[in-house]
Protein backbone atom coordinates (compact mmCIF):
# COMPACT_ATOMS: atom_id res chain seq x y z
CA UNK A 1 0.00 0.00 0.00
CA UNK A 2 1.04 3.49 -1.28
CA UNK A 3 2.42 6.08 1.53
CA UNK A 4 -0.44 8.70 1.71
CA UNK A 5 1.29 11.70 0.74
CA UNK A 6 1.47 11.55 -3.47
CA UNK A 7 3.35 13.68 -5.81
CA UNK A 8 4.78 16.89 -4.41
CA UNK A 9 7.04 19.27 -6.42
CA UNK A 10 8.52 20.86 -3.60
CA UNK A 11 8.41 20.06 0.30
CA UNK A 12 5.83 21.35 2.31
CA UNK A 13 6.14 23.81 4.81
CA UNK A 14 5.99 22.92 8.76
CA UNK A 15 2.42 22.20 10.51
CA UNK A 16 1.36 23.37 13.75
CA UNK A 17 2.75 22.74 16.87
CA UNK A 18 6.43 23.99 15.88
CA UNK A 19 7.76 26.15 18.03
CA UNK A 20 10.11 29.33 16.60
CA UNK A 21 12.03 31.85 18.26
CA UNK A 22 14.29 31.50 21.30
CA UNK A 23 12.27 33.50 23.58
CA UNK A 24 9.43 30.75 24.08
CA UNK A 25 7.99 29.78 27.36
CA UNK A 26 7.40 26.11 27.19
CA UNK A 27 5.80 23.81 30.05
CA UNK A 28 5.11 20.58 30.67
CA UNK A 29 2.23 18.53 32.40
CA UNK A 30 2.57 15.36 34.30
CA UNK A 31 -1.45 14.76 33.89
CA UNK A 32 -2.98 15.25 30.73
CA UNK A 33 -5.64 13.92 28.36
CA UNK A 34 -4.71 10.58 26.49
CA UNK A 35 -4.83 11.62 22.85
CA UNK A 36 -4.39 15.03 23.62
CA UNK A 37 -4.28 16.91 20.31
CA UNK A 38 -0.72 18.14 18.94
CA UNK A 39 -0.99 21.94 17.36
CA UNK A 40 -4.25 22.74 19.50
CA UNK A 41 -5.00 24.54 22.29
CA UNK A 42 -5.61 22.78 25.17
CA UNK A 43 -6.99 23.55 28.30
CA UNK A 44 -6.34 23.37 31.85
CA UNK A 45 -9.04 20.91 33.83
CA UNK A 46 -8.82 19.93 37.15
CA UNK A 47 -4.95 20.05 37.34
CA UNK A 48 -4.94 17.84 33.68
CA UNK A 49 -4.49 19.59 30.36
CA UNK A 50 -7.01 18.38 28.41
CA UNK A 51 -8.32 18.39 24.94
CA UNK A 52 -11.09 21.74 24.51
CA UNK A 53 -14.40 20.02 24.36
CA UNK A 54 -16.97 22.63 24.53
CA UNK A 55 -17.38 23.07 28.15
CA UNK A 56 -18.16 26.85 29.06
CA UNK A 57 -15.56 28.95 30.28
CA UNK A 58 -12.46 26.79 29.73
CA UNK A 59 -8.93 28.09 31.07
CA UNK A 60 -6.53 27.34 28.64
CA UNK A 61 -3.52 26.52 28.92
CA UNK A 62 -1.54 26.78 26.11
CA UNK A 63 -0.96 25.23 22.75
CA UNK A 64 0.51 21.59 22.55
CA UNK A 65 3.98 21.27 21.05
CA UNK A 66 4.93 18.66 18.60
CA UNK A 67 7.96 16.34 18.93
CA UNK A 68 9.75 14.78 15.99
CA UNK A 69 10.25 11.62 17.72
CA UNK A 70 7.13 10.43 18.30
CA UNK A 71 5.00 7.52 16.89
CA UNK A 72 3.77 8.31 12.90
CA UNK A 73 1.27 5.91 13.70
CA UNK A 74 -0.44 8.29 16.45
CA UNK A 75 -0.21 10.91 14.18
CA UNK A 76 -1.34 14.08 16.16
CA UNK A 77 -2.67 12.28 19.55
CA UNK A 78 -0.30 12.17 22.21
CA UNK A 79 -1.14 8.60 23.51
CA UNK A 80 -0.95 8.93 27.33
CA UNK A 81 0.17 5.00 27.42
CA UNK A 82 3.48 5.77 25.90
CA UNK A 83 3.97 9.02 27.27
CA UNK A 84 3.81 10.57 30.81
CA UNK A 85 4.51 14.42 30.51
CA UNK A 86 3.36 16.83 26.96
CA UNK A 87 5.12 20.23 26.78
CA UNK A 88 2.54 23.02 25.67
CA UNK A 89 3.50 26.74 24.92
CA UNK A 90 2.44 29.16 27.35
CA UNK A 91 4.21 32.56 25.21
CA UNK A 92 6.07 32.41 22.69
CA UNK A 93 6.02 31.96 19.18
CA UNK A 94 4.47 28.40 17.84
CA UNK A 95 2.60 27.20 14.77
CA UNK A 96 -1.08 26.54 15.53
CA UNK A 97 -3.96 24.70 13.09
CA UNK A 98 -6.90 27.49 12.28
CA UNK A 99 -9.82 26.45 11.92
CA UNK A 100 -11.26 25.74 8.15
CA UNK A 101 -13.33 28.59 6.68
CA UNK A 102 -11.67 31.41 9.56
CA UNK A 103 -9.32 34.76 7.73
CA UNK A 104 -7.02 35.92 10.72
CA UNK A 105 -5.14 38.86 9.56
CA UNK A 106 -1.73 39.92 10.71
CA UNK A 107 -2.00 41.03 14.60
CA UNK A 108 -5.25 39.91 14.66
CA UNK A 109 -6.41 38.54 18.13
CA UNK A 110 -6.41 34.90 18.38
CA UNK A 111 -9.93 32.87 19.50
CA UNK A 112 -9.97 29.17 20.44
CA UNK A 113 -12.96 27.32 18.85
CA UNK A 114 -14.98 25.39 21.87
CA UNK A 115 -18.22 24.67 20.51
CA UNK A 116 -17.99 20.65 21.52
CA UNK A 117 -17.16 19.59 17.88
CA UNK A 118 -14.44 18.30 15.87
CA UNK A 119 -13.02 22.14 15.72
CA UNK A 120 -12.56 22.16 19.56
CA UNK A 121 -9.11 23.93 19.86
CA UNK A 122 -8.22 25.37 17.00
CA UNK A 123 -7.43 28.61 16.45
CA UNK A 124 -9.87 31.43 14.99
CA UNK A 125 -10.85 35.08 14.12
CA UNK A 126 -14.11 34.92 15.36
CA UNK A 127 -14.80 37.10 18.42
CA UNK A 128 -17.86 34.85 19.82
CA UNK A 129 -15.08 32.03 20.40
CA UNK A 130 -12.94 32.23 23.22
CA UNK A 131 -10.45 35.14 23.46
CA UNK A 132 -6.92 34.70 24.07
CA UNK A 133 -4.33 37.13 24.79
CA UNK A 134 -1.99 36.74 21.54
CA UNK A 135 -2.40 37.52 17.88
CA UNK A 136 -1.72 35.83 14.36
CA UNK A 137 1.62 36.72 13.04
CA UNK A 138 1.86 34.93 9.41
CA UNK A 139 0.61 31.64 7.05
CA UNK A 140 2.83 29.44 7.09
CA UNK A 141 0.76 26.99 4.89
CA UNK A 142 -2.87 26.49 4.09
CA UNK A 143 -4.84 26.36 7.66
CA UNK A 144 -1.65 27.11 10.29
CA UNK A 145 -0.49 30.34 11.40
CA UNK A 146 2.12 31.52 13.34
CA UNK A 147 0.91 32.77 16.27
CA UNK A 148 2.52 34.67 19.70
CA UNK A 149 0.34 33.84 22.38
CA UNK A 150 1.15 35.30 26.74
CA UNK A 151 -1.23 33.39 28.42
CA UNK A 152 -0.20 34.84 31.74
CA UNK A 153 -2.34 38.00 30.55
CA UNK A 154 -6.18 38.07 30.74
CA UNK A 155 -7.36 38.52 27.08
CA UNK B 1 -10.52 -52.44 -6.44
CA UNK B 2 -11.77 -52.29 -2.60
CA UNK B 3 -13.06 -49.22 -1.14
CA UNK B 4 -9.98 -49.38 1.55
CA UNK B 5 -7.98 -48.94 -1.91
CA UNK B 6 -9.55 -45.74 -2.70
CA UNK B 7 -9.76 -44.51 0.79
CA UNK B 8 -8.00 -44.10 3.64
CA UNK B 9 -10.31 -44.87 6.08
CA UNK B 10 -8.17 -44.72 8.75
CA UNK B 11 -8.29 -40.83 8.11
CA UNK B 12 -12.23 -41.13 8.14
CA UNK B 13 -12.09 -42.51 11.34
CA UNK B 14 -9.85 -40.28 12.96
CA UNK B 15 -11.96 -37.18 11.33
CA UNK B 16 -15.42 -38.15 13.22
CA UNK B 17 -13.52 -38.93 16.68
CA UNK B 18 -12.11 -35.29 16.76
CA UNK B 19 -15.54 -34.01 16.24
CA UNK B 20 -16.18 -35.79 20.32
CA UNK B 21 -12.96 -34.06 21.50
CA UNK B 22 -12.98 -30.98 24.16
CA UNK B 23 -11.82 -28.18 21.81
CA UNK B 24 -9.01 -25.60 23.50
CA UNK B 25 -11.91 -23.13 24.61
CA UNK B 26 -9.89 -21.05 26.98
CA UNK B 27 -9.80 -17.46 26.18
CA UNK B 28 -5.94 -16.41 27.37
CA UNK B 29 -3.94 -14.32 25.01
CA UNK B 30 -0.84 -15.66 22.88
CA UNK B 31 2.53 -15.19 23.68
CA UNK B 32 3.54 -13.03 21.00
CA UNK B 33 3.63 -8.96 20.79
CA UNK B 34 1.72 -7.63 18.29
CA UNK B 35 4.89 -5.09 17.29
CA UNK B 36 6.48 -8.96 16.17
CA UNK B 37 4.64 -9.99 13.82
CA UNK B 38 5.42 -6.74 12.35
CA UNK B 39 8.58 -6.78 10.19
CA UNK B 40 9.98 -3.36 9.69
CA UNK B 41 11.15 -3.00 6.61
CA UNK B 42 14.93 -1.92 7.13
CA UNK B 43 15.21 0.75 4.18
CA UNK B 44 13.89 4.36 5.09
CA UNK B 45 12.08 5.53 2.45
CA UNK B 46 12.80 9.12 1.38
CA UNK B 47 9.82 11.74 -0.68
CA UNK B 48 11.83 11.83 -3.89
CA UNK B 49 11.23 15.34 -6.12
CA UNK B 50 11.72 16.05 -9.32
CA UNK B 51 15.15 17.75 -10.96
CA UNK B 52 16.17 20.77 -9.89
CA UNK B 53 16.53 22.16 -13.80
CA UNK B 54 17.04 25.98 -12.83
CA UNK B 55 20.52 25.06 -11.11
CA UNK B 56 21.65 23.10 -13.89
CA UNK B 57 20.97 25.60 -17.09
CA UNK B 58 24.26 27.13 -17.06
CA UNK B 59 23.29 30.37 -15.83
CA UNK B 60 26.15 31.42 -14.01
CA UNK B 61 25.54 31.69 -10.18
CA UNK B 62 27.55 35.16 -8.85
CA UNK B 63 28.03 35.10 -5.22
CA UNK B 64 30.03 38.62 -5.02
CA UNK B 65 28.45 41.24 -3.34
CA UNK B 66 28.49 39.50 0.63
CA UNK B 67 26.05 41.62 2.77
CA UNK B 68 25.58 44.49 -0.03
CA UNK B 69 21.74 45.37 0.47
CA UNK B 70 22.05 46.03 -3.47
CA UNK B 71 23.76 44.89 -6.20
CA UNK B 72 24.42 47.35 -9.07
CA UNK B 73 26.27 46.34 -12.65
CA UNK B 74 27.92 48.72 -15.11
CA UNK B 75 27.92 48.01 -18.39
CA UNK B 76 29.96 50.17 -21.06
CA UNK B 77 29.96 50.89 -24.90
CA UNK B 78 31.59 52.85 -27.29
CA UNK B 79 29.36 55.36 -28.91
CA UNK B 80 29.85 58.39 -31.66
CA UNK B 81 31.78 57.43 -35.27
CA UNK B 82 33.71 59.06 -38.29
CA UNK B 83 32.75 61.74 -40.50
CA UNK B 84 33.97 62.69 -43.77
CA UNK B 85 36.85 65.49 -43.16
CA UNK B 86 39.92 66.49 -43.78
CA UNK B 87 43.11 66.48 -41.29
CA UNK B 88 42.79 70.18 -40.29
CA UNK B 89 39.35 70.10 -40.03
CA UNK B 90 36.86 71.06 -36.61
CA UNK B 91 33.99 68.91 -37.60
CA UNK B 92 35.84 65.39 -37.21
CA UNK B 93 33.64 62.63 -36.31
CA UNK B 94 33.73 62.08 -32.63
CA UNK B 95 33.92 58.78 -30.38
CA UNK B 96 33.77 58.30 -26.78
CA UNK B 97 32.50 56.07 -24.11
CA UNK B 98 28.77 56.06 -22.33
CA UNK B 99 27.88 53.32 -19.79
CA UNK B 100 24.66 52.66 -18.23
CA UNK B 101 23.84 50.62 -14.89
CA UNK B 102 21.49 48.16 -13.07
CA UNK B 103 20.72 47.79 -9.79
CA UNK B 104 19.13 44.88 -7.68
CA UNK B 105 17.96 44.15 -4.50
CA UNK B 106 19.58 41.84 -2.34
CA UNK B 107 17.20 39.83 0.57
CA UNK B 108 18.35 37.86 3.18
CA UNK B 109 16.21 34.70 4.08
CA UNK B 110 16.93 32.74 7.43
CA UNK B 111 15.44 29.42 8.65
CA UNK B 112 16.03 27.55 11.93
CA UNK B 113 15.89 24.33 13.16
CA UNK B 114 15.01 23.15 17.28
CA UNK B 115 15.48 19.64 18.52
CA UNK B 116 16.53 17.69 22.11
CA UNK B 117 18.78 15.58 23.13
CA UNK B 118 15.86 13.18 24.06
CA UNK B 119 14.65 13.22 20.65
CA UNK B 120 17.76 12.34 18.86
CA UNK B 121 18.57 9.49 21.07
CA UNK B 122 14.76 8.41 20.36
CA UNK B 123 15.05 8.98 16.26
CA UNK B 124 18.32 6.92 16.87
CA UNK B 125 15.81 4.06 17.84
CA UNK B 126 14.50 4.02 14.52
CA UNK B 127 18.17 4.61 12.94
CA UNK B 128 16.99 8.12 11.66
CA UNK B 129 20.18 10.66 12.14
CA UNK B 130 17.79 13.81 13.00
CA UNK B 131 20.74 16.52 13.17
CA UNK B 132 21.94 15.62 10.09
CA UNK B 133 18.83 15.02 8.38
CA UNK B 134 17.92 18.66 9.32
CA UNK B 135 21.36 20.18 7.89
CA UNK B 136 20.50 17.84 4.67
CA UNK B 137 17.13 19.62 4.56
CA UNK B 138 18.12 23.21 4.98
CA UNK B 139 20.35 22.58 2.01
CA UNK B 140 18.03 20.55 0.06
CA UNK B 141 15.14 23.36 0.63
CA UNK B 142 17.80 26.01 -0.18
CA UNK B 143 18.53 24.60 -3.37
CA UNK B 144 14.81 24.10 -4.06
CA UNK B 145 13.63 27.52 -3.07
CA UNK B 146 16.85 29.09 -5.79
CA UNK B 147 15.40 26.63 -8.64
CA UNK B 148 11.77 28.17 -7.57
CA UNK B 149 13.63 32.19 -7.18
CA UNK B 150 15.06 31.48 -10.58
CA UNK B 151 12.57 30.57 -12.61
CA UNK B 152 9.50 32.12 -11.07
CA UNK B 153 11.05 34.79 -8.44
CA UNK B 154 8.95 34.13 -5.02
CA UNK B 155 7.75 37.74 -2.75
CA UNK B 156 10.32 40.09 -1.94
CA UNK B 157 13.06 38.63 -4.58
CA UNK B 158 13.31 40.07 -8.02
CA UNK B 159 9.92 41.96 -7.58
CA UNK B 160 8.47 38.17 -8.09
CA UNK B 161 9.93 37.41 -11.44
CA UNK B 162 12.31 34.99 -12.74
CA UNK B 163 13.05 33.22 -16.34
CA UNK B 164 9.74 32.20 -17.04
CA UNK B 165 8.00 35.14 -15.98
CA UNK B 166 10.80 38.33 -16.60
CA UNK B 167 8.12 41.13 -17.22
CA UNK B 168 11.35 42.31 -20.06
CA UNK B 169 11.05 39.36 -22.17
CA UNK B 170 9.42 39.40 -24.93
CA UNK B 171 6.23 37.29 -24.94
CA UNK B 172 4.76 35.47 -27.80
CA UNK B 173 1.54 33.02 -27.83
CA UNK B 174 1.50 29.26 -28.67
CA UNK B 175 -0.93 28.09 -31.53
CA UNK B 176 -2.66 26.19 -28.55
CA UNK B 177 -2.03 23.66 -25.53
CA UNK B 178 0.38 20.98 -27.27
CA UNK B 179 -2.44 18.40 -26.68
CA UNK B 180 -4.39 19.80 -29.41
CA UNK B 181 -1.84 20.14 -31.98
CA UNK B 182 0.05 18.32 -34.59
CA UNK B 183 3.97 17.98 -34.88
CA UNK B 184 4.17 20.18 -37.71
CA UNK B 185 2.72 22.63 -35.13
CA UNK B 186 4.54 22.26 -32.73
CA UNK B 187 7.79 22.30 -34.51
CA UNK B 188 6.88 25.53 -35.70
CA UNK B 189 5.81 26.98 -32.52
CA UNK B 190 9.50 26.20 -30.56
CA UNK B 191 10.96 26.55 -33.94
CA UNK B 192 9.36 30.01 -34.09
CA UNK B 193 10.12 31.10 -30.30
CA UNK B 194 14.39 30.20 -31.18
CA UNK B 195 14.30 31.94 -34.74
CA UNK B 196 11.95 35.10 -32.90
CA UNK B 197 14.82 35.48 -30.07
CA UNK B 198 17.18 35.14 -32.71
CA UNK B 199 16.07 37.44 -35.01
CA UNK B 200 15.77 40.25 -32.20
CA UNK B 201 19.35 40.09 -31.38
CA UNK B 202 20.57 38.96 -34.36
CA UNK B 203 22.54 36.33 -33.73
CA UNK B 204 24.60 38.05 -31.31
CA UNK B 205 26.99 35.01 -29.77
CA UNK B 206 26.26 36.03 -26.17
CA UNK B 207 22.32 37.01 -26.06
CA UNK B 208 21.50 34.52 -29.13
CA UNK B 209 19.44 31.87 -27.17
CA UNK B 210 21.14 28.80 -25.89
CA UNK B 211 18.55 26.78 -23.89
CA UNK B 212 14.92 26.46 -24.42
CA UNK B 213 13.37 25.11 -20.65
CA UNK B 214 10.05 24.05 -21.29
CA UNK B 215 6.99 22.52 -19.13
CA UNK B 216 7.64 18.77 -18.46
CA UNK B 217 4.70 17.16 -20.62
CA UNK B 218 5.52 19.49 -23.33
CA UNK B 219 9.28 18.13 -23.84
CA UNK B 220 7.38 14.57 -23.17
CA UNK B 221 5.05 15.30 -26.10
CA UNK B 222 8.03 16.96 -27.89
CA UNK B 223 9.98 13.98 -27.72
CA UNK B 224 7.45 10.87 -28.18
CA UNK B 225 5.88 12.60 -31.62
CA UNK B 226 7.02 11.43 -34.94
CA UNK B 227 7.29 14.73 -36.75
CA UNK B 228 6.46 13.50 -40.10
CA UNK B 229 5.26 9.47 -39.99
CA UNK B 230 6.05 8.97 -44.11
CA UNK B 231 9.38 10.45 -44.03
CA UNK B 232 10.76 8.37 -40.90
CA UNK B 233 11.20 7.90 -37.59
CA UNK B 234 12.45 11.13 -36.25
CA UNK B 235 10.37 12.76 -33.22
CA UNK B 236 9.73 16.79 -33.69
CA UNK B 237 12.61 17.19 -30.46
CA UNK B 238 15.01 14.98 -32.53
CA UNK B 239 14.24 17.50 -35.36
CA UNK B 240 14.59 20.35 -33.17
CA UNK B 241 17.91 19.39 -32.05
CA UNK B 242 19.17 18.37 -35.32
CA UNK B 243 17.71 21.97 -36.96
CA UNK B 244 19.44 24.24 -33.81
CA UNK B 245 22.12 22.07 -32.92
CA UNK B 246 23.30 24.55 -30.56
CA UNK B 247 20.48 24.45 -28.35
CA UNK B 248 19.85 22.75 -25.28
CA UNK B 249 16.34 21.50 -24.86
CA UNK B 250 15.39 20.97 -21.24
CA UNK B 251 11.93 20.84 -19.00
CA UNK B 252 11.13 21.89 -15.80
CA UNK B 253 7.15 21.31 -14.17
CA UNK B 254 7.44 25.20 -12.74
CA UNK B 255 6.97 26.20 -16.54
CA UNK B 256 3.66 23.80 -16.41
CA UNK B 257 0.63 25.22 -16.35
CA UNK B 258 0.21 24.61 -12.47
CA UNK B 259 4.19 25.48 -11.87
CA UNK B 260 3.21 28.95 -10.48
CA UNK B 261 3.12 31.49 -13.35
CA UNK B 262 -0.21 29.91 -14.49
CA UNK B 263 -0.34 29.25 -17.40
CA UNK B 264 2.34 27.01 -19.53
CA UNK B 265 5.40 29.21 -19.84
CA UNK B 266 8.36 28.20 -22.27
CA UNK B 267 11.22 30.36 -22.64
CA UNK B 268 14.23 30.58 -25.17
CA UNK B 269 16.81 32.60 -23.16
CA UNK B 270 21.52 32.12 -23.48
CA UNK B 271 22.54 31.86 -20.34
CA UNK B 272 25.82 33.49 -20.84
CA UNK B 273 26.70 35.91 -18.08
CA UNK B 274 26.70 38.84 -19.73
CA UNK B 275 22.55 37.99 -20.32
CA UNK B 276 22.05 37.00 -17.06
CA UNK B 277 23.51 35.91 -13.62
CA UNK B 278 21.93 34.25 -10.54
CA UNK B 279 22.97 36.63 -8.23
CA UNK B 280 23.28 34.79 -4.43
CA UNK B 281 25.52 37.19 -2.86
CA UNK B 282 25.74 35.09 0.27
CA UNK B 283 25.17 31.22 -0.45
CA UNK B 284 23.86 28.90 2.47
CA UNK B 285 25.47 29.50 5.71
CA UNK B 286 24.78 27.30 8.13
CA UNK B 287 25.34 28.57 11.84
CA UNK B 288 26.90 27.72 15.07
CA UNK B 289 24.73 24.92 17.16
CA UNK B 290 23.38 27.04 19.93
CA UNK B 291 22.48 25.45 23.39
CA UNK B 292 19.11 27.09 25.20
CA UNK B 293 19.72 24.42 27.64
CA UNK B 294 22.24 21.46 28.39
CA UNK B 295 20.20 19.33 26.01
CA UNK B 296 17.92 22.12 23.69
CA UNK B 297 19.51 22.97 20.48
CA UNK B 298 18.84 25.22 18.17
CA UNK B 299 20.07 26.02 14.90
CA UNK B 300 19.75 28.63 12.27
CA UNK B 301 20.86 29.37 8.51
CA UNK B 302 20.69 31.90 6.46
CA UNK B 303 21.28 32.60 2.53
CA UNK B 304 21.06 36.17 0.68
CA UNK B 305 19.57 36.52 -3.13
CA UNK B 306 18.75 38.93 -5.14
CA UNK B 307 17.45 36.56 -7.46
CA UNK B 308 17.46 36.54 -11.65
CA UNK B 309 19.48 39.26 -12.14
CA UNK B 310 18.76 39.55 -16.09
CA UNK B 311 21.08 42.01 -17.96
CA UNK B 312 20.03 42.09 -21.43
CA UNK B 313 16.00 41.86 -21.82
CA UNK B 314 16.53 40.83 -25.22
CA UNK B 315 18.11 37.36 -24.47
CA UNK B 316 15.33 35.78 -22.81
CA UNK B 317 11.96 34.90 -25.04
CA UNK B 318 8.66 34.00 -23.79
CA UNK B 319 5.93 31.91 -25.27
CA UNK B 320 2.88 31.10 -23.39
CA UNK B 321 -0.13 28.31 -23.40
CA UNK B 322 1.76 25.65 -25.01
Amino acid sequence: MAFSIGHLNDPQNVGSGERKGTSDLVLTSRDFEDNLVVGRFAKLDTGSIDNMDGSATPVVAGIVLRKVSTPVEDGAAIDADLYDQVEYLREGLCTVDVKAAETPAQFGRVYVSNLGDADDGLATATNTDIAVNGEFIEEVQDGVWLVYIDLSTPA
Amino acid sequence: MKIGQLYNLNSFQQFMDSGKKPGFTDAYSGTVLARQLTAVDPQIFEKKYPDLAFVNSGIVADNSGGYARRIQSLRKRGQGGFTTAGDASGNKGKISMAGEDSTIKVVEREAESKWTDSEVKEAEMQNINLVSDYITEHNRIYLREVDEIGYLGIPDVAAREGLLNYSGFATDSATGAIAGLTAQQMYDDIAGLITAQWNAVNNTAEYKANRVDMPTYVLNTLAVTILNTAAGSASVLNALKVNFPDVEFRSTFRADDAGGAGTSHTVAYNNNSEAMKMRIPLPLTVGEIIKLGSFDFHVDSKYRVAGLDVLEDSAGYILTGL
